[in-house]
């Protein structure tokens, strides 16, 4: 009780704090247009913040979900690594490997335990009595395909090496290529037709699911060589790589290169004219991707705040001005600096803090939309909500600090003659 | 609140010796008070009487803690008020002095009572308790029944009658009046002035400051001060 009784006596500003609080609002009401354009600076830059957040936050969750699906543990040979700087001409240079390379590394390179050199095939068309598909990724791979991405079969088997060393007629469907070609019958044993050849269908692979505009499940498989014919030399081929354990994959990649590197005979000042990568380097590529989303999300809600914390301050000295009888009134009636520096602030605070709740709505609404509209998954974050909440009452406070400052430096006799 | 017995300590309720005030506007210093000395003891009814720009405002804020004196000393209730600093004499003006305003002064968005209870806000006190002492001193000036009217709802008088339950709430020493019936009509006028003799009556201490004769009438006492000197000092 006595404590309580003291508390109050030291900070008076507490039992007046609802009366600040509606003497904010009541500023709001007052001068409604300057305050709504006050404080629309804040609602757009709090906007900013949750929208993009969210965005964010949904595709870290998918992000996650996809390296889980990738293995973490697979090393990719392509053309060029995720990001490097190429012009169009280099770029058109850039082949794949070929199956001379993709035996070099086999060879040399022991910290891998399986390779899987992939032959993109374009413009194919897959037929199956009346039902066609047309946009399905078709890779003529190996027997290592299963091992290197952990494929799990939902019906039949994965490709095997006398499969692929005959160069059978033989095919694996994705989920969705299955679903489309038969939608009322096993297609275990059926004849596919690819491009006019037919081909046994002998499994059909797990759904993997979706990730943005990538389509797993929309995919399949046939023997390497079976559409194009078998060459040592033929060089459009990518590799996906497994390395003996997680732990030997930088092993694994500096041996995948440096059998690369002999086998095309670079120079040691030559840079590498292929792409050896990890699911690392794709990370680090995400990561840079959303640390850029945050720059930009970061700089467009600090020009909101900073616009709306002008605005505030401006609107806050207009009310010191037009209020300084009443400051007079009130140091003559026993307030003290303090207490007037806290009404004013917490004035300043309330209008930046509605702003800061209508910004939360308004993010919260455009996430919901992204998510239901786009591609782009969007999860409202409670810790941005309330970093949010706290930055749009913390910009009040900072510009709110020098009118209030002003306010409670005033002296009575002249406050009170002022007219 | 007014019958709360002040613990009074020896001597007089105020007491000012040779208190000087000195404006200094550049190469200039203009003296509003020249050595002014006078003592009130508790229960006095003392008007301060004189010309304009002879000293009278300027003496009022030195009285009521809004100012501190260039030279010489003001003991307020055994305590010298002249030393203090800004935080110190809002605390004392919160406590001692209750003020009446010419002008009123009420804050227009507030209701009759929550400008009562304002100076109960900077003393602290929790709003149920805040609430009840508001009510009662609303109740000793007659208002009880325009408690949660805004002062744009209420005629002049009655707006200095807010005002005077403001300036009792915190059971002051001093009752520190300025002018308080310069913006009211003649009749208006004489009815607060009944209401101060009422309250000087029940034991408060007035100070009023007018430039009207029968105003100053009223009091026991009156002050007539000229170019910042007390130029009589006379009893009734
Ligand atoms: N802030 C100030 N700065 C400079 N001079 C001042 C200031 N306040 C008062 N004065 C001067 O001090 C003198 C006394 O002023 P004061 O206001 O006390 O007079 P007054 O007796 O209240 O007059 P009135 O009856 O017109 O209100 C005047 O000469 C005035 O010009
Ligand atoms: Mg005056």
């Amino acid at each position: 009780m006595s404590l309580t009784r003291r508390l109050m006596a030291r900070f008076p500003v507490l039992f007046s704090m609802r009366e600040a609080v509606a003497l904010g609002f009541a500023a709001i009401r007052a001068y409604k247009m300057r305050a709504g354009l006050t404080i629309l600076g804040v609602v757009m830059g709090i906007m900013t913040v949750i929208g993009m957040s969210s965005v964010v936050a949904g595709l870290n969750q998918s992000m996650a979900k996809q390296i889980e699906g990738f293995g973490a543990s697979v090393i990719f040979v392509r053309p060029a690594n995720p990001g490097e700087n190429l012009s169009d001409e280099e770029r058109r240079k850039r082949k794949g490997i070929s199956l001379r390379e993709v035996k070099a590394i086999q060879e040399r390179a022991t910290a891998v335990r399986a390779i899987s050199p992939m032959e993109p095939l374009f413009g194919n068309v897959i037929k199956y009595g009346n039902e066609t598909v047309r946009d399905a990724s078709i890779f003529g791979t190996n027997e290592a395909y299963e091992t290197v991405h952990d494929v799990y079969m939902a019906k039949g088997r994965f490709l095997s090496a006398l499969d692929v060393s005959r160069g059978s007629r033989v095919v694996v469907l994705g989920a969705d290529v299955a679903d489309a070609l038969f939608p009322y019958l096993d297609p275990l044993d059926k004849q596919v037709q690819i491009d006019g050849r037919r081909f046994l269908v002998i499994g059909v692979m797990e759904r993997k699911g979706k990730f943005l505009f990538m389509n797993r499940d929309n995919f399949i498989a046939v023997p390497l060589g079976s559409v194009q014919r078998q060459d040592d030399r033929f060089d459009f081929i990518l590799a996906d790589v497994k390395p003996v354990s997680a732990e030997q994959i930088g092993t694994a990649v500096d041996q995948v290169r440096e059998a690369l590197r002999r086998e095309r005979k670079l120079r040691f000042w030559q840079p590498d004219n292929f792409g050896v990568f990890t699911q690392d380097t794709l990370t680090d590529l995400y990561r840079q991707i959303t640390g850029g989303i945050y720059m930009v999300m970061i700089a467009i809600s600090s020009i909101g705040l900073i616009v709306g914390g002008v605005g505030v301050m401006n609107i806050m000295l207009v009310s010191v001005t037009e209020r300084t009888r009443e400051i007079g009134v009130r140091k003559a009636l026993g307030a003290k600096r303090r207490d007037i520096l806290a009404q004013f602030l917490t004035e300043a605070m309330t209008l930046t803090a509605v702003g800061g709740i209508l910004g939360v709505a308004v993010g919260g609404a455009i996430a919901a939309l992204v998510n239901a509209f786009s591609p782009f998954p969007a999860t409202l974050q409670p810790t941005w909500v309330i970093l949010a909440l706290a930055t749009s009452i913390g910009v009040g406070l900072i510009f709110g600090l020098w009118p209030a400052a002003k306010a409670a430096r005033l002296d009575p006799i002249t406050a009170l003659r002022y007219e | 609140m007014s019958a709360e017995p002040v613990a009074a300590p020896a001597g007089p309720l105020i007491l000012a010796e040779d208190l000087w005030r000195t404006y200094v506007m550049g190469a200039e210093e203009i003296h509003a008070l020249r050595g002014v000395s006078f003592a009130i003891q508790p229960n006095e009814y003392v008007a301060i009487m004189g010309p304009s720009g002879s000293g009278k405002s300027t003496l009022m804020n030195l009285i009521g803690c809004l100012d501190t004196p260039s030279k010489g000393d003001y003991v307020l209730r055994g305590k010298n008020v002249s030393k203090m600093n800004d935080d110190e004499l809002a605390e004392v003006r919160n406590r001692e002095i209750g003020f009446v305003f010419q002008t009123f002064n009420l804050l227009p968005r507030a209701s009759a009572l929550q400008n009562v209870e304002l100076p109960l806000v900077y003393a602290g006190i929790p709003k149920e308790e805040r609430v009840a002492r508001a009510k009662r001193s609303l109740e000793m000036v007659d208002l009880a029944a325009r408690m949660s009217h805004k002062p744009n709802e209420l005629s002049g008088g009655q707006r200095q009658r807010v005002a005077i339950a403001r300036a009792l709430v915190m059971g002051p020493s001093i009752l520190l009046a300025d002018e308080p019936t310069g913006n009211l009509d003649t009749t208006t006028g004489n009815e607060i002035m009944g209401l101060f003799e009422r309250l000087q009556r029940e034991g408060n201490t007035i100070i009023l400051v007018t430039h009207e004769r029968d105003i100053a009438e009223h009091a026991h006492r009156i002050i007539f001060i000229r170019d910042g000197k007390i130029e009589s000092d006379e009893r009734r």
